[in-house]
């Protein structure tokens, strides 16, 4: 079985994506993936989350990541969380 | 007796409510998230309140705005929030501002205060007031709601981030969406602006042991809340940072590229050819044959249309160009697009120009404009 990690959309990333959550398989024989290359593969699977993405911030494990992405890494049972700012009232 | 009930709690008692009295709380917004935390700050026996508020009761507003009423339609909403706190506590020092807050006021009222509350509706007064209190070494108990979903944090509060640290560069204008347009369940508001009261009371009774955090609220989801664990404030961030870059106020409408209104902006896409008045627009339409469409979305649709009129959502407008084609009579049949209030239906026009060989026009200020000129029966929404 392929390792796993879950992204958690929120708000306009929840609009942008349709989903509130998704499953993404690590890829094969590797053990994590960086936050970066995961931002790429985020932006292909969809299109309207690329403008989403610029402005958001991240959480692994509801820890808040500073935004150095390539050096942070992503591991199988993550939950990676996607939040764009809300502005309203 | 006033305070009883919460003086005998261990986690405040005497020492609290006096901190409580001595302290004062600004509240920017007397919107959704404002109208419930200023009643239960006012309540809970803080001892002076401001309230900032350029906008006017508005009868769309009191589904959420919940300290006003239908009799204070039209009034300023700082004024009526005044007199709602006024009734509820008389020994609540309220101060309203009627103003739209900007660089050259907000720092002189947020000096004044020793907590401010974040209950604005749009992304150029949330930096505004993150860098006023910034300046001016204010927490900043910040709080937002839109649809179903809100967030609630306190910036620059025990060497914590501030708004710039988590956010510094704003959302393009065009992906911001504000609640006239997004929608926003009342109790989503109301369950944040009571959380930034609790925060505020926390704060002014020095009762706050928790880590800097994000919570996040979303109504569909499972949990309802989640916290987001957050580091301290960023070495280089441009204002609270080791060496800030901006030392003082700037022009932050540019800097978002929005206003700093709750307003949607005016789209200009099409010239005059291209566009219908809703008077010239009613009496050609029981003469001329054509197909009127409203590219607004079903569950707007559903609230109320104009007889005759087909739905088709300008998202899913490009795949059902063909259905377009099989409504009309003649391949030169004229085409009228009708929206909300005009913006939508110009792009709308855009996109079908290319594939029809008739007259695409839309109507001028959709359905707003077709109530205010045409039917005043017609709902405003």
């Amino acid at each position: 079985m392929s390792k796993e990690i879950t992204i958690l959309y929120f708000a306009t990333a929840r609009d942008a994506t349709n989903v509130s959550s998704e499953k993404i398989s690590l890829p094969s024989q590797s053990m994590s993936m960086s936050l970066k290359d995961l931002t790429d593969l985020l932006k292909k699977r969809h299109e309207k989350l690329v403008p989403v993405l610029e402005t958001s911030l991240y959480a692994i494990n509801m820890e808040y990541v500073e935004c150095d992405y390539q050096s942070i890494l992503v591991k199988e049972g993550d939950e990676v969380a996607i939040i764009p700012p809300v502005s309203g009232g | 007796m006033l305070y009883g009930r919460q003086l005998i709690l261990p986690d405040l008692g005497k020492s609290g409510q006096l901190k409580l009295k001595n302290t004062s709380i600004l509240i920017v917004g007397a919107g959704g998230l404002g109208s419930p935390a200023a009643i239960y700050l006012a309540a809970a026996g803080v001892g002076k309140l401001g309230i900032v508020d350029y906008d006017k009761v508005e009868k769309s507003n009191l589904h959420r705005q919940i300290i006003h009423n239908e009799t204070r339609e039209g009034i300023s909403k700082a004024q009526s929030a005044k007199m709602t706190i006024e009734g509820l506590n008389s020994l609540c020092n309220c101060v309203a501002y009627e103003i739209l807050l900007d660089s050259l006021s907000a720092l002189e009222i947020v000096q004044q205060y020793d907590i401010v509350v974040d209950a604005t509706d749009n992304v150029a007064t949330r930096y505004l007031l993150n860098d006023a209190c910034v300046i001016s070494g204010k927490p900043l108990v910040s709080g937002s709601a839109l649809r179903m979903d809100g967030q609630l944090t306190v910036y620059n509060y025990k060497g914590g981030p501030c708004y710039r640290c988590l956010f510094p560069k704003p959302p393009p204008p065009e992906s911001v969406l504000n609640c006239a347009d997004g929608g926003i369940l009342g109790v989503v508001t109301g369950v944040i602006g009571c959380l930034q009261a609790l925060q505020a009371i926390k704060i002014a009774t020095e009762n706050d042991e928790s880590p800097n955090n994000l919570l996040i609220f979303s109504a569909t989801s499972y949990p309802l809340f989640r916290s987001i664990k957050l580091r301290s404030k960023k070495k280089d961030c441009v204002i609270c940072g080791d060496h800030p870059s901006i030392t003082k106020l700037q022009d932050y409408v540019q800097f978002c590229g929005s206003g700093a209104l709750d307003k949607s902006p005016s789209v200009k896409e099409l010239g005059r050819e291209d566009r219908i008045e809703p008077k010239v627009y009613h009496n050609l339409r029981n003469e001329t044959p054509h197909v009127l469409i409203d590219v607004r979305e079903t569950v707007q649709y559903e609230i109320c249309s104009l007889p005759s009129s087909i739905n088709i959502p300008l998202k899913d407008l490009p795949k059902r160009i063909e259905d377009v084609k099989k409504l009309l009579e003649t391949p030169n049949t004229s085409v009228y697009v009708i929206c909300r209030l005009g913006n939508d239906s110009q792009h709308a026009v855009n996109i079908l120009k290319n594939y029809l060989k008739g007259e695409v026009k839309d109507i001028i200020g959709g359905l707003y404009k077709w109530s205010l000129e045409v039917d005043q029966e017609f709902p405003i929404y």
